[in-house]
C-alpha cells in the first residue's frame, strides 16, 4: 500500500490491516517523532494529522487509511530546514521537560492554529486538554501556543 | 600521544559520605540514638551525590572544531541536569557556551556514577566537585599552553594567547604530547561575582532535539548496523505470580516469530514486529502459581501510626507529658498509593557487539545498578556490559530500576540478535512500584498565648527506599528515610516528637517524586492550619510567629514574599478562598499559595503562587520550569491520583482509570526564586510538598470544610 506522509510517498508491502498507524510510523518507517504513551487514545502523545485533522495514531488501524489520505507527522512540521512557528515558540519559551509528550502537543497546537488564527486562552485549553503532559508543562504550553499564533504567517 | 595522569601524590577529589558510614559510627551509642542521628543526617541533606572520578579526560574532550564534549554521568529526564552541569563545567573551563556539547556517558566509558540521578541531589552534590575538576583541568591546560608557547598565556573564548601574540586552541593544547600532571593543589574556583554562565538561564541543551523528532529516548532506539527485532515477555496476571507450566506450540508455529526463550521464571519471544511478538505471547497457554491476592483492606490494616514498633525520629523537650492535657488537638490524615506514570513507558534495546560486549540502551536513573542487574541476569562480567542511559520520557523515581534492560538483554543473548523490548502502558501500571500509602496522626497543645506548646507527628508508611537497601541496614535505620522526608516541621516548638512506623506491605512501593515529602507536608501543613484557626490567628501570621533560626528566617522571607504576590488573604467566602503552606526540603525552602473556587462541589484552582529559596540557582528558567511542573504534580495528587488494590490488581490499567491533570484544569501560576548566595540546593522536587496542604487549606477558607484525606473531594 501507498502512504502519503509529509508530502512523501512511502510504499509498504504486506501490511497487516489491523496494525496501528503509530507502530507502522515508528517501527516500519522510522518516523519515531510520533510517540507512544498509552495506546488507547487517552494521552495524545501519538497525535498526527490525517487530512489536516488531529488524529490519535495509536488507535487508527491501517485499514482506516484511504489511498488519497494525507498524513502529517511532527517530522513534517519544519519545511526546508525552517522550523514551524509552533516549534519556534516552544523553543523560545523552553517548554519541554522530559519532552515525550511534545510532538503530540505541537501537532494539536498546529491543528488548532491552522483553523483558528487568534485563539483565546479558553480555545487553547479546550483544544489541548486531551494532550497529557506528565511533567506538568501546561502553563508554558499555553503561553507557547499564544506566541506561535503571533508567529504564524 | 602519551598522556599519563600523576594522581598518586594527592587525590584531588574526595568522594562524599554515605549513610552506612554515619550509621556504623553511631552504633555503640544504642539503636534509638543511631536512628535519630541517621534521621538528622539525612534530613539535613546527607544524600550522597555519587563520586565523579578524578580524571578530567573522562568528562571533557576537545574536538577538532574546538568544541568541548562533556560526558555526563547524570541522566537527563527533563529536569535540565545536563544543561546545568554543562554550565558548571564550561564556567570553570572558560569555554564559550556555544562550543559546548553534551553526551550521556555509558557505564563502559566511565566515570560510573555510584549513586544515580535522584533526590534532586545532582547539582547540589556536583556543584563543587565538577567545577573543581574543570578548574584543575583548565590549570593543567594553561600550564601546558604556557610551556608550549614559552610565555604567560591568557584564555579567552577557548583560545590561549601568549604575550608574544602566539595562540593555541584548547583542543590543540589538550593534544600536546606532554607529561600531564594533576595540580598539586586545587586550582582556585571562581567567585560568584566572576560567574558568566552560572546563574544565567541558558537555553537547555536538549530542547531543540526534543522538539524536532530526534531519536533520543529508549523507545526510539534501533540497532545502527543491523535489523532490529522486537521482544515481548509473558507477564503474570498479577505481580508476584510465578510460571507453573507453559504451552507455546501455537507460538512456535507462527511465522515471523524468530525465537522463543524460556528460562526459570521467564518466557519471552523475539519476532520481526512488536505486534507479532505480543501476539505470540498471547497465544501461549500459561498456568500461573498465584500469590495471595491483595485487597485495599489488607494494606490499610498494616498502616498503624500508633504502633509500638514505630521508630522515634526526633525528640525535643517532653511532648508526651504536655500532650496528656485535656486540651489536646488531634487530627488524622492519609494519602493513597499513587503511580509515577512517566509518559514514556519503559523500553530497552540490547545488542551484543563482535567483541562480546553487551550494549543496553535503557531509561535508567541508576546506570551502575542496572549494569549489575543485566550482568547478573545474563551471567556476564560487569565490565562487558555497557549500560547507556538514553533521555528519559520522565523518571520521577520509577526509573530507579529498568526491568526492560534485563529482559532485552536476555532475549538478545539467547537469540543472538539486537532486540528491543517495549513495555505497554498496561505493563507500566500493573508492574508499577507505587508511592506508598501513608497515615498520619498528629497531636498538639497550644499555650495560653495561642502558640504551639507541644506537637507529635506519628506516621506510618509503606517502604520508599528500603525496597532498595539491604534488610540489615533497614532494621538499623528503623524508619525509611525516604518515607520520612519532610516530616520535621520547620517551626520552633518547645516540645516536639516525631515517630515513623514502617509498614511492610504486600505490594511493591518505592520512590515517587519527592518521596515522603508530599504526604508528610500534607499532614504537617494542614495541621498547622487547623491550629492557626483554633488559635484564632491568620494562618500566615501563625506560621511566621513560629519561625526562628536560619531556615526559619529563609522561610519567613519566602512566606512574606508569596503573601505579597498573592495579596494574601485575598477574597474569602462563597466558595472562594486562598490557602497557604510551606516546607523545607533539605536546603531548599518553599512557600506556596493556592486559590480555590468551588463550583457545584467541583474544586477549581485558578491560580497558584510559589516562592522558593534554593540557594544559588544555576539556571533560573530551568528551575522555574521544575517548580511549575511540581505545582501540577501536587495538584494532580491533591485532586485525582490514587491507586487501590482489588484481587491483587491495581485499580488502574491505563489512563482511563488513572486520569492525570489536564491543561484545562491547570492553574495560572507565578513563580519567584529568591536570590541567594548559599550553595545550590535541590530544585526538582521541593515545590510538590506544600501544594496539597495549601489546596486543602484553601478549601477550608472557602467552605469551612477540613479535608484530611487525599485525593481531596467535597
Ligand atoms: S498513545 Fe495514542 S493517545 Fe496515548
Ligand atoms: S514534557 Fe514530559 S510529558 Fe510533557
Amino acid at each position: 500500500m501507498q502512504l502519503n506522509i509529509n508530502d512523501k510517498i512511502y510504499n509498504i508491502d504486506q501490511i497487516d490491516s489491523n496494525r496501528k498507524l503509530l507502530w507502522v510510523l515508528r517501527d516500519e518507517l522510522g518516523l519515531i517523532g510520533t510517540r507512544y504513551g498509552c495506546g488507547a487514545g487517552f494521552c495524545g502523545a501519538c497525535t498526527v494529522h490525517i487530512n489536516g485533522q488531529p488524529t490519535r495514531s495509536c488507535i487508527t488501524p491501517m485499514s482506516a487509511i484511504a489511498p488519497d489520505d494525507t498524513i502529517r507527522t511532527v517530522e513534517g512540521l519544519s519545511e526546508n530546514g525552517n522550523l514551524h512557528p509552533v516549534q519556534q515558540a516552544f523553543i523560545e519559551l523552553q517548554v519541554p521537560q522530559c519532552g515525550w509528550c511534545m510532538s503530540g502537543q505541537m501537532m494539536s497546537a498546529t491543528a488548532l492554529l491552522e483553523q483558528t488564527h487568534n485563539p483565546s486562552r479558553e480555545d487553547i485549553r479546550s483544544a489541548m486538554k486531551s494532550n497529557y503532559c506528565r511533567c506538568g508543562c501546561y502553563h508554558r504550553i499555553a503561553l507557547a501556543v499564544e506566541r506561535a499564533a503571533k508567529l504564524m504567517p | 600521544m602519551t598522556k599519563t595522569w600523576r594522581l598518586t601524590r594527592r587525590k584531588f577529589l574526595i568522594g562524599l559520605g554515605t549513610l552506612t558510614g554515619g550509621v556504623a559510627v553511631g552504633l555503640p551509642l544504642g539503636l534509638p540514638y543511631v536512628r535519630r542521628q541517621a534521621f538528622k543526617f539525612l534530613a539535613q541533606g546527607g544524600i550522597p551525590a555519587g563520586s565523579i572520578g578524578n580524571d578530567p579526560l573522562l568528562w571533557f574532550q576537545f574536538t577538532a572544531d574546538n568544541m568541548l564534549n562533556i560526558h555526563m554521568t547524570k541522566v537527563e529526564m527533563g529536569q535540565g541536569v545536563h544543561t546545568a552541569l554543562a554550565q558548571l563545567a564550561a564556567e570553570e573551563l572558560e569555554v564559550p557556551w556555544d562550543n559546548v556539547r553534551v553526551h550521556q556517558a555509558g557505564t563502559l566509558r566511565g566515570p560510573v556514577d555510584s549513586f544515580g540521578t535522584a533526590a534532586s541531589a545532582s547539582i547540589s552534590g556536583l556543584y563543587i566537585p565538577l567545577r573543581q575538576l574543570a578548574a584543575n583541568y583548565r590549570m593543567m591546560l594553561s600550564t601546558a599552553a604556557a610551556e608550549h608557547l614559552g610565555t604567560q598565556v591568557i584564555l579567552e573564548n577557548g583560545v590561549f594567547t601568549a604575550s608574544n601574540a602566539k595562540t593555541i586552541t584548547l583542543e590543540d593544547t589538550s593534544k600536546l604530547s606532554l607529561e600531564w600532571q594533576a595540580p598539586e593543589d586545587d586550582a582556585p574556583l571562581k567567585s560568584i561575582s566572576q560567574f558568566k554562565l552560572i546563574g544565567q538561564s541558558m537555553p537547555r541543551v536538549d530542547v531543540v532535539s526534543k522538539l524536532t523528532a530526534q531519536p533520543m529516548y529508549s523507545y526510539d532506539m534501533r540497532s545502527s548496523n543491523s535489523t532490529t527485532y522486537y521482544g515481548a515477555i509473558a507477564r503474570p496476571p498479577v505481580a508476584g505470580a510465578q510460571i507453573d507450566r507453559v504451552n507455546n506450540q501455537t507460538a512456535k508455529a507462527m511465522s515471523d516469530v524468530i525465537s522463543l526463550v524460556t528460562r526459570d521464571d521467564f518466557v519471552g519471544v523475539v519476532a520481526k514486529t512488536r505486534e507479532i511478538a505480543q501476539d505470540a505471547i498471547k497465544s501461549m497457554d500459561i498456568d500461573w502459581i498465584m500469590p495471595k491476592l491483595i485487597n485495599d483492606s489488607d494494606i490499610d490494616a498494616l498502616l498503624t501510626p500508633t504502633s509500638d514498633n514505630a521508630a522515634e525520629l526526633k525528640r525535643v523537650g517532653n511532648s508526651s507529658s504536655a500532650l496528656n492535657s485535656e486540651a489536646v488537638i488531634l487530627s488524622e490524615y492519609s494519602t493513597p498509593m499513587a503511580s509515577n506514570a512517566p509518559l514514556e513507558p519503559q523500553s530497552s534495546l540490547a545488542e551484543m557487539d563482535e567483541d562480546g560486549v553487551m550494549h543496553v540502551r535503557t531509561p535508567t536513573q541508576f546506570p551502575s545498578q542496572t549494569r549489575s542487574a543485566v550482568a547478573n541476569a545474563i551471567d556476564m562480567d560487569e565490565n562487558n556490559v555497557n549500560v547507556i542511559p538514553t533521555h528519559l520520557g520522565g523518571g520521577f523515581g520509577r526509573r530507579q530500576r529498568a526491568e526492560s534492560a534485563v529482559e532485552a538483554a536476555i532475549l538478545a543473548i539467547e537469540s543472538g540478535l539486537p532486540v528491543h523490548v517495549g513495555w505497554t502502558r498496561e505493563d507500566e501500571f500493573l508492574f508499577d512500584r507505587f508511592r506508598p500509602p501513608t497515615k498520619h496522626r498528629l497531636k498538639a497543645v497550644l499555650n495560653n498565648k495561642g502558640q504551639i506548646d507541644a506537637l507529635e507527628h506519628r506516621q506510618s508508611s509503606g517502604d520508599v527506599l528500603f525496597t532498595e537497601i539491604p534488610t540489615i541496614a533497614a532494621s538499623i535505620a528503623g524508619s525509611d528515610f525516604g518515607a520520612t522526608r519532610g516530616i520535621d516541621p520547620v517551626y520552633t516548638i518547645p516540645n516536639l516528637s516525631l515517630y515513623a512506623h514502617r509498614a511492610k506491605l504486600p505490594v511493591d512501593t518505592s520512590s515517587w517524586r519527592g518521596l515522603g515529602l508530599l504526604a508528610n507536608t500534607f499532614a504537617n501543613e494542614s495541621f498547622i492550619d487547623e491550629l492557626a484557626h483554633l488559635a484564632n490567628e491568620d494562618p500566615l501570621q501563625f506560621r511566621l510567629d513560629h519561625l526562628s533560626g536560619e531556615f526559619g528566617n529563609l522561610l519567613r522571607a519566602a512566606l512574606e514574599r508569596v503573601a505579597d504576590m498573592a495579596q494574601w488573604p485575598g477574597k474569602i467566602g462563597n466558595g472562594v478562598g486562598m490557602g497557604i503552606a510551606c516546607c523545607r526540603d533539605y536546603g531548599t525552602v518553599i512557600a506556596e499559595i493556592v486559590q480555590v473556587n468551588i463550583v457545584n462541589n467541583n474544586i477549581l484552582v485558578p491560580k497558584v503562587w510559589a516562592v522558593m529559596d534554593a540557594g544559588l540557582v544555576i539556571n533560573p528558567d530551568g528551575a522555574t520550569n521544575q517548580v511549575q511542573g511540581n505545582i501540577i504534580w501536587g495538584l494532580g495528587s491533591a485532586l485525582k491520583e490514587a491507586i487501590n488494590f482489588e484481587n491483587g490488581r491495581p485499580s488502574a490499567s491505563n489512563f482511563g482509570d488513572y486520569p492525570l491533570l489536564r491543561m484545562d484544569e491547570a492553574p495560572d501560576m507565578e513563580v519567584k526564586l529568591l536570590p541567594s548566595d548559599r550553595p545550590p540546593q535541590g530544585v526538582g522536587e521541593p515545590a510538590i510538598g506544600p501544594i496539597p496542604a495549601a489546596l486543602a487549606n484553601a478549601i477550608f477558607a472557602a467552605t469551612g470544610k477540613r479535608i484530611r484525606k487525599l485525593p481531596l473531594t467535597i
